[in-house]
């Protein structure tokens, strides 16, 4: 089911197609050879190590001691090629969103790149539905104002640090436990409780000690009597059980089994999380893969033919935005 | 030690182990009912200390519909002399409903007087109104929720069968509204459009 439109985001969608042309336009053409030199680069690349394979490959073919690992060599030395394409496009897109970032934002008008701001990691570890992380990357921060809501947005890469023991021997090992979009809403009026909504229960990693020292499991079920509102948030947890009510009435409780299916088929979502507490709405929305975050080019098509990219970042974007009319957050709990 | 011995020895552990936690789960059931009472008289208190203020500007401007706001005046009275608790679950619900049905009136009626309709302290006593009767509504629910658990726990074995060694009874009635008109809080916006 699709979400209706505002007027307001209606108007956006609008603007941008016509800042797409004025300005976006010009500015990817000027940019194209930036994509080139990256495109010579991998071209170079790929064909130096596609040459250096077939050499090792043909050496091991011709040598009676060729083993296992020598063929496993010239795999490693072709996947080279996969990684060093992903590891070009990445640095395009990032200086493409560090020189084009804020023309793509004009038409949302208060919103900016803002590299200063950062939802802190307290914040996340409070809100309780964030994982355990160390340390965390944000490639894009994105702040503004939308009907009177303030709305900081982050896609994060979030990491962990985990040290093992065995033999006398402590092994570090570091995996990316969280990759997706971090949205903060604040609000004008004042959370007495905390409460949150999974639409699947990631806390299961975590060992069955953690239970008793982790105060999310102080948290009280929340019983609602909307069974399919349960199958798409299977978590729905508060220490006040008034105010989960309250936020969750029976119009919102359709509005959010409406974003779960918008922003899963739109964002790739795995997950949407939600989390009310002081004057904020936490919104975590985690996504399948890295690779769905945003993106606004790829290296081997020209840029000014890579429209789809653009509107795709400025589609998510505008489904953050959906939330506040959604949710109606700029009437309802605004008072 | 027999084996035999330490089997009978986890097996009453189990058995008691058991047995508490169904115990807890009856005791659990009957305080929650008591607190979501409790929250339903918070937010009561809430929409009956905020009346006065909709009731004195009401009163000021709207000459007919004087019968409404005393029978208003006196629901609340007769309210505000409830004691707190589930005992009088019946009553409250009641008068609460009764209330709710007047009010709505009320507000209907305010569309009548112009300079009511528009007066500052009007609207903002009238969102204010419509706020509590969210929060109210919430806390109904919470309430049924705590009251449905509690019939689970009473109604079926085994803890029904502590429900009734202790003497916990799910007798107290649902909140419910009498139509479905009543159902939706009163949006103060829709009056003021």
């Amino acid at each position: 089911m699709a979400l209706r439109r505002s007027e307001e985001l209606a108007a956006i969608d609008r603007d941008f197609r016509q800042t797409y042309h004025s300005v976006l336009l010009p500015q990817l053409k000027r940019m194209e050879f930036v994509r080139i030199i990256l495109f010579f680069i991998f071209l170079v690349w790929s064909l130096g190590t596609l040459a250096y394979a077939g050499l090792v490959l043909w050496a091991c073919l011709n040598s009676p001691d060729t083993t296992f690992l020598h063929y496993l060599t010239v795999a490693v030395i072709v996947c080279s090629i996969f990684v060093a394409y992903r590891f070009l496009e990445f640095v395009l897109n990032l200086i493409l969103k560090k020189k084009m970032l804020n023309s793509i934002l004009l038409p949302f008008k208060t919103f900016k790149a803002n590299k200063i701001f950062d939802i802190p990691s307290t914040q996340l570890r409070e809100s309780k539905i964030v994982e355990k992380h160390v340390f965390k990357i944000n490639p894009e921060r994105i702040d503004g104002v939308y009907k009177g809501v303030e709305i900081k947005f982050n896609t994060a890469l979030l990491f962990d640090i985990e040290r093992r023991y065995s033999g006398g021997k402590s092994r570090t090992k570091i995996s990316n436990v969280f990759s997706g979009y971090i949205v903060e809403m604040d609000m004008n009026k004042q959370f007495s409780g905390h409460t949150i909504l999974e639409s699947c229960l990631y806390h299961t990693d975590e060992s069955f000690f953690d239970r008793f020292k982790d105060d999310y499991y102080e948290m009280e079920e929340v019983e609602l009597e909307d069974p399919d509102f349960k199958k798409h948030f299977t978590t729905i947890k508060t220490t006040d059980q008034v105010e989960a009510r309250y936020l969750l009435n029976p119009a919102v409780m359709e509005k959010l089994k409406e974003l779960d299916m918008s922003l899963g088929r739109l964002l790739m979502l795995s997950d949407l999380r939600l989390s009310f507490l002081d004057k904020k709405i936490l919104i975590v929305m985690k996504v399948r893969n890295v690779n769905n975050l945003l993106r606004l080019c790829v290296l081997n098509k020209p840029l000014s033919k890579q429209d789809k990219e653009i509107c795709a970042f400025k589609d998510t974007l505008l489904e953050i935005l959906e939330i506040v009319d959604e949710l109606d957050l700029d009437e309802k709990i605004v008072v | 030690m027999s084996l035999t011995v330490i089997f009978a020895g986890v097996a009453a552990i189990l058995l008691v182990s058991w047995l508490y936690s169904v115990y807890v789960s009856v005791i659990k059931a009957k305080n929650k009912v008591e607190e979501a009472m409790a929250s339903v008289d918070v937010q009561l208190k809430k929409r009956y200390d905020l009346m006065p203020n909709v009731l004195f500007l009401a009163n000021k401007f709207m000459e007919h519909e004087r019968s409404l706001i005393e029978d208003i005046t006196k629901l609340r009275t007769s309210a505000l002399k409830l004691e707190g608790g589930v005992s009088s679950a019946q009553d409250k619900i009641n008068i609460s409903n009764e209330i709710q049905k007047k009010m709505g009136e009320l507000f209907v009626s305010v569309e009548n007087y112009p300079q009511l309709k528009s007066d500052n302290t009007m609207v903002q006593a009238m969102k204010s109104y419509s706020d509590v009767e969210e929060h109210i509504a919430a806390a109904r629910r919470f309430y049924n929720a705590a009251v449905r658990d509690l019939k689970n726990v009473v109604q079926i074995w085994p803890s029904s069968s502590f429900a009734s060694t202790l003497g916990i009874k799910a007798d107290m009635p649902y909140f419910e509204v009498e139509n479905e008109a009543e159902r939706a809080p009163i949006n103060a916006q829709n009056y003021f459009n």
